[in-house]
């Protein structure tokens, strides 16, 4: 049966690190993804936690602070490719197929240039040499998810990851499953009132997303892998429930959409 | 009512005046020319409408290689603008690449995009990109030029089916549309897929796209972009069978048909 996975999130203390992931097993997911919103030492601490909680880590969250300078000149683009290779390199350690990571960020962001190109085409070359997919994360634009499906059409270590709540609140007019969904590899579902830019990751089911669609194109790409959160205890929409029966809901929202997908 | 055209490369050999004389006794009132001064001659003293032009492509992909071929190619461009202007025509249909493996876009490729872009508006000019096989350029005209009026879209209906995977370009760009190229084939099989036949010969759904252009903010006219070149792919028809008039009688149909679709959607 399909599995169903929840993020995790990247502590401090190894202590509470522990206590979320287990309470994420405990309310039933089996998979999930851990970031890279630290530094090395913590992101392989979330997964040795995760491994050993039994979760099974579908994919990392490659870093994406920074990432515009991707495609800028300058020792701050470097820096964040070389912390993109380390992720990578975390994927690999522990045996994790893929990490997701983004093109952009933000509206005025660079577009795709040499430089850029340049950079991507190393970490695409490092992820290949390692046995890693990555998978292009859609956010507001469309030009540079479609460039990098393109440009690495002929790699089948290059996917898409097909995040839900971007699609939502960002690009409206754009169904970007049946245009990648044959690279779909991984997926972040979460939902949000629809309100431009307002990328409220909501539990499915709370915003404003029609669910039987997502499933529908989900189940038509053919994609094989867990049905994955992307969900916080978020004061703003989830203060009256605990952390526990937050997961509950959450978990119970994973459970809808595979049913919706006719599992 | 919006007026019927076509395209003047469905003339393959013949007299251009012939051809402008004949599709107006038909009924047909507007056209695209290909950038030339003769073509654009023509259709204004036939009194045909030309609503656009189609810029030249052949040799596109040297604008993203350095060197002669990719300045000529500019030029180029820049000179069918500048015809445009001189006969207050008021677009220009632009293609960004050939073929499915194109060179990459690059640095290079965009100054030069700019520095026609920013040539059309100088001019007046709106160009109108058009969609072939790829995605990821075309998006990035929309995002590069968000707010330049005159950059917009061309909806080529036949590239879409049969080289584009599956995708469809108007929701994501017919808020920009500028331009149409209606023309049908019979989807991605075979060895010449991209067949310019006319509508309703091949497997475009016209319903939808007749709901499509009436969603768009497009109030032009219906002109088809179909050849009726002997001996080639549009032989599929039997079209070589048909006499010229009888071509383009089937043809004033199929746009007018389009027409109506467009109304009642
Ligand atoms: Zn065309």
């Amino acid at each position: 049966m399909r599995e169903l996975g929840m993020c995790i999130g990247s502590f401090e203390n190894e202590e509470k690190q522990r206590e979320i992931t287990s309470l994420i097993k405990q309310a039933g997911f089996n998979a999930c993804f851990t970031g890279y919103e630290r530094d090395d030492a913590a992101a392989r601490m979330a997964c040795e936690v995760a491994q050993k909680t039994g979760l099974r880590i579908d994919s990392i969250h490659a870093p994406f602070d920074g990432i515009n300078h991707m495609w800028l000149p300058g020792e701050e683009g470097d820096e964040i490719l070389s912390r993109l290779i380390k992720s990578i390199d975390v994927c690999a350690d522990y045996g994790i197929d893929q990490a997701v990571v983004h093109l952009s960020s933000g509206w005025n962001s660079p577009q795709v240039n040499d430089l850029g190109t340049a950079r991507y085409d190393q970490l695409v070359n490092h992820a290949i040499k390692k046995g890693v997919k990555v998978a292009f994360e859609n956010l507001r634009k469309l030009a540079n998810v479609a460039y990098a499906m393109e440009r690495y059409s002929n790699n089948s270590e290059v996917g898409f990851c097909w995040d839900s709540g971007h699609e939502l609140c960002y690009t409206k007019q754009v169904e970007f499953l049946p245009i990648f969904g044959d690279r779909l590899c991984c997926v972040h579902l979460h939902d949000n009132l629809g309100i431009l830019s307002g990328d409220q990751h909501m539990l499915p089911f709370d915003g404003k997303r029609d669910w039987q669609r997502a499933a529908t194109l989900l189940k038509s790409t053919g994609y094989q892998g867990p049905i994955m959160l992307e969900n916080g205890h978020d004061p703003r929409f989830y203060s009256d429930l605990s952390y526990e029966q937050f997961l509950e809901r959450a978990y119970n929202s994973a459970v809808k959409i595979r049913q919706l997908m006719g599992e | 009512m919006r007026k019927l055209g076509i395209c003047t490369a469905t003339l393959k050999k013949g007299d251009i005046n012939d051809f402008f004389s004949i599709i107006k006794n038909i009924g047909f009132e507007a056209c695209f020319t290909e950038a030339f001064e003769s073509e654009i001659k023509a259709a204004i003293k036939a009194g045909i409408e030309i609503d656009n032009t189609h810029s030249p492509f052949d040799g596109i992909n040297n604008m993203w290689v350095e060197g002669e071929p990719g300045e000529t190619m500019l030029r180029r461009l820049k000179d069918s603008i500048d015809l445009c202007a001189a006969y207050d025509i008021k677009k220009t249909v632009i293609h960004l690449s050939s073929g499915y493996h194109p060179p990459r876009m690059n640095d290079l490729g965009f100054a030069r995009y700019d520095a026609l872009v920013e040539h059309a508006i100088k001019k007046g000019v709106t160009l109108a990109f058009e969609n072939q096989r790829l995605l990821a350029n075309i998006a990035y005209v929309f995002e590069q030029y968000k707010d330049v009026p005159e950059v917009a879209f061309c909806w080529d209906t036949g590239h879409e089916i049969c080289a584009a995977g599956g995708r469809e370009y108007m929701p994501l760009f017919g808020h920009r549309l500028a331009c149409v190229h209606l023309e049908d084939n019979h989807g991605s099989e075979g060895p010449h897929p991209d067949q310019h036949i006319l509508p309703f010969d091949g497997i475009v759904d016209w319903k939808k796209a007749a709901q499509r252009i009436k969603n768009s903010p497009y109030n032009g006219p219906v002109i088809l972009e179909c050849y009726n070149h002997p001996g080639s792919i549009t032989n599929y028809f039997g079209y070589d069978h048909l006499s010229d008039e009888a071509f383009y009688e089937r043809a004033y149909d199929a746009a007018a048909r389009i027409r109506d679709l467009i109304e009642k959607a």
